[in-house]
């Protein structure tokens, strides 16, 4: 019969000097910070180190859109999560709804590491609401074109070129409703990406349909991408993770180009906020002082080529940059928008 | 306690046998239970294979199905020239399928022009089979189970990989986990037209399979980067669509060798057996099964694992009901080795104990006979060592007893005439005088010596008068009856002691009694003694002698008196005899009366020559 250590006793004797060696045996080791944040910004060894020093557990849940953000966000009166990473244009909706908590400032020294125009958080659109932040910036991404060099003898310049014929089936594109009808707007020459106006929705979905009968497919997760580009010889991709995606692909070995069109680039700003279910709130703060120190800041460039907060990027200065904004109405573009994806023509899309 | 030998033995050959059969059982336990483990395991990877096989099977099925939809005229006419009433019949032919397979949630022709529109679906919802309207179907084009189903040749079919149906528009597949399986609809020049593509329930699917499992079996089936798709725990199934990814490896550390190899080229099934106690297994470790399966048509997908895991503990009962047995196995072996070393133990000590007893019985004279002494053993040894013992003790007690007579003849006889010696008389005397309270009886106490002893001895020497002693007492001993007793005082004075003289009411008659007897020993004293004389240088010569005794008499034996004083006054009653001239009359003592004796002639002492 093999003998092993496995009685009730064993165990609760292991779990006791398991408790007393523990280097955090002081603090409530019972506590579990629950984050929401997107694919490469909380990496397991970023998350072990920030579990180390604070004592508590991490359990870290990833969203690939922010429909699927703000769904788990707003479940159970956002009770299941203590700190998300969001954009700042989708920010004011948890805002107005109620879902976040201010952020104290003091609580997080790092952010005086930010560069300038991130420190004033009066300044970046959806932050600050009633004259408190509700939110700290974290990274950016600029959402251009990625294309393959062996394909284009010059870079496309334009948004257009997703809904070139001569590219079809070679184009992918992002798989999410608001920015799809920003992007589309754009494309059409619209000032106001970010509030369709009642009488344009039919020209937008319409140009989202011939979106969806050029590209080969849609994707969500920036691996996704990759994969399909790199196996389904695409031409031009809408990167929607900037940077991130240029470097994947450079990493998997294709000769790839990245191109802010002339009519500018939509660009994200990520930023963590605290929800109102926090259980602990000095953690959620901690958690983000954490992500401003020099470490996690430059993992995000080197591993991920997103942008960090902390440091001045090289070029792109000029470059014509649209930072999100809240929409006119999420909810809309993204029923509308679901039925896009699942083909449906524009008499079926328009249905109220 | 003091434990005898045969305990001592008992217990050591009890402790040994006991400590052999639980050895014994421990290991047969252990092996036994390892044996059974593995069977249990490699029963569960042939559960397992059975399961991959009629998963594989339903698939063959789904995609025999789809064939036959793909092969029949009226749907490839609905794709080169589609018009409602094809498009009816080929719904038909698609509800009659669905009937049949209530795990195909949508089946659907869709064109390759067109974007990939549908031409013909029909979907389940929970009313029954619903032919979706015209106006409502949709573009699919950008769908890679639709592209990737177009680029296949003739007959060949594609999976997709496994998610949760998210499409707008189906009925009751949404929300659900499912696969695509296309074939793609060819013309007669060759040309691709379209696809038939199949939504199967994958939680239909493993329903049906998981229904013919023991209930305490779990099934797990993951994608090729190891993603549950089907867990015993709902939670843990798609969880990439939730944002919060379980993979196999993460409770079966094992299966991470069968993920990695998921992008190698497709080659045999390759498995893995291993056992988990981590997390929600902790408390329950379970044995478990994962096979890798290498999904050989074209998919999203390069390979599914398969999984059955099975408690621990209910194959360790398994073992357990063997593990009894063999406690009940080695318990009667135990109790045999008690029984056995208990008659072992009998066995070697009985010879022993009979030996001590033998040996306890010994008392130094009578040897005992059941001495195991023909035993060629060392117990035949040993009684034959007690044999050699017993026979020279005997010996010396023997020799002991011999001295101890001599010794006791030193003490109470004079060795010259064999006569007892004073010791002997004043014991004898003392018992007479003892019984007087008890039975008074006239007994006479008769004192004499030998007259002119001394002249004798210092004439002839020593050794004639030790002849003249020794015939003198003969003479005297035959004058007597037997309860009479004669002793030798030492030199030449003799005590008689004459026991019941007439009866205890008759003094008188005593008393003539006590004169007879004297008279008697006068008479015989007085005859001559034939005494050989050696001399040195001479031959030896006879000489004849002849003496007197002077005999005193005193009577006792109905008054308490005391052998000292007995014998004063006998001597007293001697002396005066003596006084009165040798060989002359006895006198009585005064108590007791007196006795005149009638003069005798004075013997006269010649020498023969």
């Amino acid at each position: 019969m093999p003998f092993r250590l496995s009685g009730p006793v064993a165990r609760v004797v292991l779990a006791g000097l398991w408790w007393l060696l523990s280097p955090c045996a002081a603090l409530s080791a019972g506590d579990t910070l629950r984050v929401l944040a997107w694919p490469g910004y909380a990496d397991a060894d970023l998350v072990a180190a920030f579990e180390q020093r604070s004592g508590v557990r991490v359990e870290v849940t990833l969203v690939d859109s922010d429909e699927a953000l703000w769904q788990k966000v707003s479940d159970h009166d956002a009770a299941d999560f203590d700190v998300f990473a969001v954009n700042t244009a989708e920010l004011r909706r948890y805002i107005r709804s109620g879902w976040v908590v201010p952020i104290d400032t003091r609580a997080i020294p790092n952010l005086s590491r930010q560069m300038p125009r991130f420190r004033a958080l009066d300044q970046i659109p959806g932050i600050v609401h009633a004259g408190r932040p509700y939110a700290i910036p974290y990274t950016y991404a600029e959402m251009g074109l990625i294309y393959d060099r062996s394909q284009f003898s010059t870079p496309p310049d334009s948004i257009e070129a997703l809904w070139e014929p001569g590219l079809r089936r070679r184009v992918l594109a992002y798989n999410g409703g608001v920015h799809s009808f920003s992007l589309a707007a754009l494309a059409l020459g619209s000032d106001h990406p970010f509030d369709v106006r009642d009488d344009d929705w039919t020209q937008l979905a319409q140009k989202l349909i011939d979106l969806r009968r050029n590209v080969l497919t849609f994707y969500t997760l920036p691996d996704e991408s990759v994969q399909l580009f790199r196996e389904k010889r695409v031409a031009l991709l809408f990167a929607n993770y900037g940077s991130q995606q240029v470097q994947l692909l450079k990493r998997a070995g294709v000769d790839v180009g990245y191109a802010i069109p002339r009519e500018g680039a939509l660009a994200w700003l990520d930023c963590w906020a605290i929800t109102r279910g926090a259980r602990d709130v000095p953690l959620a703060h901690a958690w983000i002082d954490y992500f401003l120190e020099e470490g996690p800041s430059a993992a995000l460039t080197t591993r991920q080529g997103l942008a960090n907060t902390t440091a001045t990027p090289s070029g792109s200065e000029s470059q014509r940059l649209i930072w999100l904004e809240p929409v006119e109405d999420a909810e809309r573009r993204n029923r509308l928008w679901a039925r896009i994806l699942s083909g449906d023509n524009l008499k079926r899309v328009m249905q109220p | 306690m003091r434990l005898g030998i045969a305990a001592k033995l008992g217990l050591l050959l009890a402790v040994v046998g006991i400590l052999s059969a639980i050895v014994t059982g421990f290991y047969a336990l252990r092996e036994s239970r390892r044996l059974l483990v593995d069977s249990a395991k490699q029963e569960l990877l042939t559960a397992t294979q059975v399961i991959a096989r009629r998963l594989l099977s339903s698939r063959d099925e789904v995609s025999r199905n789809l064939h036959v939809l793909a092969s029949q005229p009226e749907t490839l006419a609905m794709l080169t020239l589609p018009d409602s009433e094809t498009g009816a019949r080929v719904a038909t032919l698609f509800r009659s399928l669905m009937a049949a397979q209530p795990s195909y949630f949508q089946v659907r022709l869709i064109a390759a022009e067109d974007n990939g529109m549908e031409r013909v679906r029909v979907d389940r919802d929970e009313h029954g089979l619903l032919v979706v309207a015209e106006e409502d179907l949709q573009e699919k084009g950008h769908y890679p189970y639709v592209y990737e189903t177009l680029a296949l040749p003739p007959g060949a079919d594609y999976l997709s990989r496994f998610v949760i149906n998210r499409d707008t528009g189906v009925h009751s597949g949404f929300g659900r986990p499912t696969a695509l399986l296309g074939t793609p609809v060819h013309d007669g020049q060759g040309r691709v037209r379209g696809l038939v593509v199949v939504n199967v329930d994958l939680d239909g699917i493993f329903t049906l399979l998981r229904a013919d499992l023991p209930p305490e079996f779990q099934l797990f089936f993951t994608n090729d980067e190891g993603d549950y798709l089907i867990h015993p725990d709902e939670a843990m199934s798609f969880g990439f669509d939730r944002g919060r990814r379980h993979f196999v490896y993460e409770e079966f550390p094992d299966t991470r060798v069968l993920v990695e190899r998921a992008g190698e080229a497709a080659g045999a099934e390759s498995h893995v057996l291993t056992e988990s106690a981590r997390g929600r297994y902790a408390a329950d470790p379970v044995v478990a099964a994962f096979i890798a399966s290498k999904i050989t048509v074209a998919s999203g997908e390069n390979q599914v694992i398969l999984g059955l895991a099975q408690p621990r503990d209910s194959l360790v009962a398994r073992a357990d009901s063997l593990g009894v047995v063999i406690v009940q196995l080695v318990a009667g072996l135990s109790l045999l080795g008690i029984l056995l070393a208990w008659i072992l133990g009998r066995l070697v000590t009985r010879s022993l104990l009979a030996l001590s007893v033998t040996v306890q019985a010994f008392d130094g004279r009578r040897l005992t006979e059941t001495l195991p002494t023909d035993r060629a053993d060392e117990i035949g040894e040993l009684a034959r060592s007690v044999d050699r013992m017993q026979r020279q003790i005997a010996r010396q007690v023997d020799e002991l007893e011999d001295r101890g007579k001599a010794l006791q003849r030193m003490a109470y006889y004079d060795l010259l005439t064999g006569l007892p010696n004073r010791r002997l008389l004043m014991d004898r005397l003392e018992q007479a005088l003892a019984s007087v309270g008890r039975s008074p009886r006239h007994r006479a106490l008769i004192m004499l010596d030998l007259d002119h002893f001394k002249e004798l001895n210092d004439c002839l020497g020593h050794d004639a008068g030790d002849q003249l002693l020794t015939e003198v007492a003969q003479r005297l001993r035959s004058q007597l009856r037997q309860e009479d007793t004669v002793a030798r005082l030492g030199g030449d004075e003799f005590v008689l002691v004459l026991d019941q003289l007439g009866t205890a009411d008759d003094p008188v008659g005593a008393r003539v009694q006590a004169e007879v007897v004297t008279d008697k020993l006068r008479r015989s004293l007085s005859e001559p003694y034939a005494i050989e004389v050696r001399e040195e240088g001479a031959a030896p010569r006879v000489h004849i002698h002849r003496c007197t005794a002077s005999i005193g008499v005193v009577m006792f034996g109905v008054r308490p008196d005391s052998a000292g004083a007995l014998l004063k006054r006998a001597d007293v009653a001697m002396y005066r005899a003596k006084a009165a001239g040798r060989d002359g009359g006895s006198c009585l003592d005064a108590g007791e009366g007196t006795v005149s004796m009638p003069d005798q002639p004075r013997p006269a002492t010649r020498n023969a020559s």
